[in-house]
């Protein structure tokens, strides 16, 4: 064979080898690229229970900055004083109201000629008749001065000596009828000249018609030759009258009247309005006999008043308040005039009417000597605790807060007072302990609107939380209430809005450390696992597995013990189709914890995680196998987490706490590569 | 949710397995132990190089039987992959993560100036994002988001009936005074089916605000497909055309220069299909009907090719070839490609084929070797590659055999 032959067959036998290889396996025995594929599955983030969770499923437990505390705060009912107490009978107005003495001006204002016969110079039994025109009759008040002092009711009398004669002195006596009205005596009086004004007092007097006077103790200087006059002048300028017939001009004549129109509620001092009306008609006594005119000029109830005019008042009350201390009481000025008319004050003014249906009352003012508050007591019956805390025993009292605490509570003067009130605690058996608010608060339960709450602790060991410490046979205990009444009380007088609502609680708040001597487990609200696997995913995994790892990636254990973190797989067909979170929530505790105990059973624990003792960031791994996969291939699975405590008389401080971060499934499968 | 992210990562493995399922390579065994369709290759052999070289040879008739196959990538090489080399792949894949390949299987017969071939072909190019690359190599991360933006795929798997004319212009041969000048054309038929494959949006599995896991994001696949059924309206149809031309100097060297696959599939009836995450099912699945057929237009163009090569007949025994050429994908992916090769045939009836090439889309150089028999009028010819999987260096496969009676 030529050496270049030679050459060829070599070089066919290294190429050949080189096609054949070209085909060449990779490391893992396949042909191609052959690589690991690691899928992670998530499962839960941010999984984590506090120590309260951990030792309590009680709502009532918080971390108050990170102070683990029993706190319990119980709203009780409303205690509606405002609604109760401004709830005032508003009252109506039929009232008959006499008419007020009037004072009239220039009443009578004239003179007349009293004939002195001829040659008399002595008494001569001279009498006349003084014409009254301007009124049939009037009868005067008993005051002989104004409001000014001014004199009034009394009749001005002067006369004039006549020419011939003059008048050393002369009497006259004025009578109306028989009756006497009185006299006045004159004294040197020159013929021709007038004599001073004297006057007769016609106090608690009366005119029935014209009048006759009588002279007397006549004296004069000189003889009348012929018959001579002696003029006589007579007024009643101001006169202050309980009556008058038939006055001939009575002039519009202001006069005032103010009454006590109603009686109201006993100790209501004042009422404020929201809005509503008091409507009033005022009608004068019958126009047909006294022929007066009237008009109202102007009205008032207090600071309220109107100045209409008209008979038909309604006084707007919106922002009004009324003072009511005295009764309600109603000032009115009324203008009477007329001519021939007839005034009486022992005819009525007649004033009715009421408040309207719309009124509204903003607030009262009651005098708490005089007002009666027991509409607004509260009775009280309220469920505090459905059962004493387990924990109750270890509670401190370093830091605890127990009180009545009412809100809402800026009500001046008045009181809460709840001596009738008592805790008590009733067993299953229904016998009952009782402590009351007065023996907890050192003789007296009261509250006012400066302290607005009651404490319910004291030092002298017989307070609320150390009652409850006390109770016998807690867990017998189905119920621990609030009994007896709040009773409203005032100390002075109290200003209530008809807003006014007092909104009484009770709040405990007690911090406390727990030791623990018992395993305590917790278990999470599981979840759905969405995807079950078939037979065939199975076998692929089987084939293709490589390694899987459950792992918690961060984790942080503050307990000052190991915690095992389980978690649970399982097939549960009767959650199917629900929604875990809402079927469980709806569920009572007991019916609950039968529900998870579907899942959280032994045959269905998967695998554990041991969280160390106050231990944190490290990832925690648990090694899956290929057959794991077996788990998934049931139809409604679910996952859920258990914590499990090992109770060694630890103590769980506040701030204690277990939480877990991202806990997925890491399945790494082989791609390309031969079943190994 | 450990089901949907199975479905999510092994969609895409499924994706990248579909497209190899169904690329036919379109090459012959001596290109493909060449390393290249070079365009100065004559005979059979240049209906996938130069259509103007096809009657270049003294024979007058061929009868020749050919498979071949073609699949590369630019991320997984033939090794088992471990988790520092993942990161290094990954690293040469940030434009994308590519996968392509072609095959053909059929006969030809050449007869004088002219040349019939029927094959069924295949081809394809996907394009996939980033993260998706490496959501497919190395699994999902919790709360990672991975964006499907910019994942793209298109292909055709379809009949070819070939007709090829090649003349040789004696006047112009004299007038450049070449020792032969062939200029030939080749008509193509194509029918078969095309689909194409668009991903965006994100897609993030994390846990929700009560530490529940939950799958999120936008993302989805819309794959677009018709479904031939015999010769119908189903049936994406079309035509292309190669041209070249081949001059031989002299004894010693030849060019060649050749425009190939101008043309592209075109149906009207599509099907469509999305893929995405049901957040009532909690199940990454399919939306819409797959059954129902849209009244869309769905076009793919063939990969169009540009080549430019020269041969050189070193030795009476010993041949050397270079290629450059210029492919433009359907998506609008642009190669470049260099190659070399040699055939030896120190034995006339044993060639040696060996040849070395870059592609700049692969971003790869590919060795490939093959090897021929000829015996009286048959002869056989067998090519491998990328003999680069010899040190588990390899992103691509390719393998041909040709059976032909040739006088």
């Amino acid at each position: 064979m030529e050496k270049k032959q030679i050459l060829t067959l070599m070089m066919v036998i290294i190429l050949s080898s080189l096609v054949l290889s070209g085909c060449s396996e990779n490391s893992r025995g396949t042909f191609g690229p052959a690589w690991d594929v690691a899928y992670k599955v998530p499962i839960t983030n941010n999984e984590g229970k506090t120590a309260k969770e951990l030792v309590e499923d009680n709502e009532d437990i918080v971390n108050n900055n990170g102070l683990i505390q029993y706190s319990k705060t119980e709203e009780m009912d409303i205690i509606d004083v405002g609604g109760k107490l401004t709830e005032v009978a508003l009252p109506s107005v039929n009232k008959t109201v006499a008419l007020p003495l009037i004072q009239l001006d220039n009443v009578i204002n004239n003179n007349q000629d009293i004939t002195i016969p001829a040659g008399v110079s002595s008494d001569s039994g001279i009498t006349s008749t003084i014409i009254i025109d301007e009124f049939d009759s009037i009868d005067f008040s008993s005051n002989s001065e104004d409001e000014s002092n001014n004199p009034i009711n009394r009749m001005g009398i002067m006369i004039t000596a006549p020419n011939g004669f003059d008048i050393d002195s002369v009497t006259l006596t004025f009578k109306d009828g028989s009756t006497l009205l009185g006299d006045v005596s004159f004294t040197n009086i020159t013929q021709g000249t007038s004599s001073v004004q004297k006057f007769i007092d016609l106090t608690n007097s009366s005119i029935t018609g014209d009048l006759t006077v009588e002279l007397s103790n006549l004296s004069t200087s000189g003889v009348l030759n012929n018959d001579g006059a002696m003029n006589l002048a007579y007024s009643i300028d101001n006169a202050e009258i309980s009556k008058v017939v038939n006055y001939t001009n009575l002039a519009a004549t202001e006069v005032t009247q103010s009454t006590n129109v109603a009686s109201v509620e006993a100790g209501l001092e004042a009422v404020a309005f929201n809005s509503g009306n008091l409507d009033l008609t005022i009608l004068p006594p019958e126009t047909e006999t006294s022929g007066l005119n009237f008009a109202i000029e102007q009205l008032s109830i207090g600071t309220v008043s109107d100045g209409s005019a008209d008979n038909e008042i309604s006084l707007d009350l919106t922002g009004q308040s009324i003072d009511l201390i005295n009764g309600m009481e109603i000032d009115f000025n009324l203008i009477v005039s007329g001519t021939n008319v007839t005034y009486d004050t022992t005819q009525s003014i007649s004033v009715t009417g009421g408040f309207s249906s719309d009124t509204e009352i903003a607030s009262v003012t009651v005098d708490n000597n005089l007002f009666d508050f027991t509409d607004a007591n509260q009775a009280l019956d309220e469920e505090l605790l459905t059962e004493v805390p387990e924990d109750i025993d270890s509670i401190s009292l370093n830091g605890a807060i127990a009180r009545f605490v009412i809100d809402g509570y800026d009500i001046e003067n008045l009181l809460i007072n709840l001596d009738n009130a008592e805790f008590r605690a009733i067993y299953e058996d229904g016998s009952e302990a009782t402590i009351t608010l007065s023996s907890i608060s050192g003789g007296s339960a009261v509250i006012d609107s400066t302290d607005k709450e009651l404490s319910l602790l004291n030092d002298s060991g017989n307070d609320f939380l150390d009652w409850l410490q006390g109770l016998n046979h807690k867990e017998d205990i189905t119920s621990i209430r609030l009994l007896g009444d709040a009773r409203v009380e005032a100390t002075g007088s109290v200003t209530i809005d008809s807003a006014d609502q007092l909104n009484p609680k009770v709040e405990i708040e007690v911090p406390f450390d727990i030791t623990l001597n018992k395993d305590i487990e917790d278990r999470a609200i599981p979840e759905t696992v969405d995807d079950s696997l078939s037979d065939d995913d199975v076998e692929q995994i089987d084939n293709y597995f490589k390694e899987g790892q459950l792992i918690i990636e961060d984790f942080k254990n503050d307990l000052p013990v190991d915690v095992e973190v389980i978690v649970y797989l399982g097939k549960v067909d009767e959650w199917e189709g629900k929604d875990l979170d809402e079927y469980l929530d709806s569920l009572s505790e007991e019916e609950k914890e039968s529900q998870l105990d579907k899942l959280y059973k032994s045959a269905n624990k998967f695998k554990t995680f041991t969280l160390t003792k106050q231990d944190s960031g490290e990832k925690k791994v648990v090694d899956l196998t290929a057959s794991d996969a077996d788990w998934l291939t049931d139809d409604n699975l679910y996952v859920g987490v258990k914590y499990k405590v090992t109770g060694d008389n630890i103590v769980l401080k506040s701030t204690d706490e277990v939480t877990i971060n991202n806990l997925y499934a890491k399945l790494v499968v082989k791609v390309n590569q031969n079943k190994e | 949710m450990l089901k949907t992210i199975l479905i999510m990562s092994c969609f895409l493995l499924v994706l990248v397995l579909t497209f190899d399922n169904d690329i036919e390579a379109a090459s012959s065994a001596k290109t493909i132990g060449l390393g290249d369709e070079f365009a100065t290759l004559v005979g059979a052999d240049a209906l996938y190089g130069n259509p103007g070289a096809v009657n270049a040879t003294s024979d007058r008739f061929t009868f020749e039987f050919g498979l071949a196959g073609s699949l590369w990538n630019n991320l997984l090489v033939n090794e088992y992959i471990d988790e520092e080399m993942k990161d290094e792949l990954l690293a040469d894949v940030e434009d994308g993560f590519l996968g392509g390949g072609e095959s053909n299987t059929g006969l030809k017969v050449i007869l004088g100036p002219v040349a019939i071939s029927s094959e069924g072909r295949g081809v394809g190019l996907f394009d996939l994002s980033y993260d998706v690359a490496e959501l497919l190599l190395k699994g999902n991360e919790i709360d990672k988001p991975y964006d499907l933006n910019g994942s793209i795929g298109s292909g055709a798997a379809y009949g070819d009936l070939g007709i090829n004319f090649s003349i040789s212009p004696e006047s112009l041969k004299e007038k450049l005074d070449l020792k032969d000048l062939r200029i030939g054309l080749t008509y193509h038929h194509l029918t078969g089916a095309i689909f194409s494959l668009e991903g965006d949006g994100t897609t993030i599995i994390t846990y929700d605000e009560e530490g529940d896991p939950v799958v999120r994001g936008d993302g989805y696949f819309v794959a677009k497909y018709n479904e031939p059924d015999g010769i119908n309206d189903s049936t994406a149809t079309g035509s292309a055309f190669d041209f070249g031309v081949y001059a031989n100097l002299n004894d010693k060297y030849s060019l060649g220069f050749s425009v190939m696959n101008l043309g592209a599939l075109t149906v009207d009836g599509i099907h469509e299909v999305r893929y995405e995450y049901n957040e009532v099912t909690e199940e990454f699945e399919e939306v819409g009907d797959s059954e129902v057929v849209k009244d869309e237009e769905l076009k793919y163009k063939l990969p169009a090719i540009i080549r430019l090569g020269g041969k050189m007949n070193w030795t009476e025994d010993i041949d050397l070839f270079a290629d450059y050429s210029y492919t433009s994908y359907n998506d609008g992916q642009k190669d470049h490609k260099f190659a070399t090769a040699t055939e030896m045939t120190w034995l006339k009836s044993l060639p040696l084929r060996t040849g070395i090439s870059y592609s700049t889309l692969e971003k790869d150089f590919d060795w490939s070797a093959g090897i021929g028999l000829d015996l009286w009028v048959f002869e056989a010819d067998l090519g491998v590659s990328d003999l680069m999987g010899l040190f588990n260096d390899s992103k691509e496969v390719e393998g041909a055999l040709n059976l032909k009676i040739e006088f």
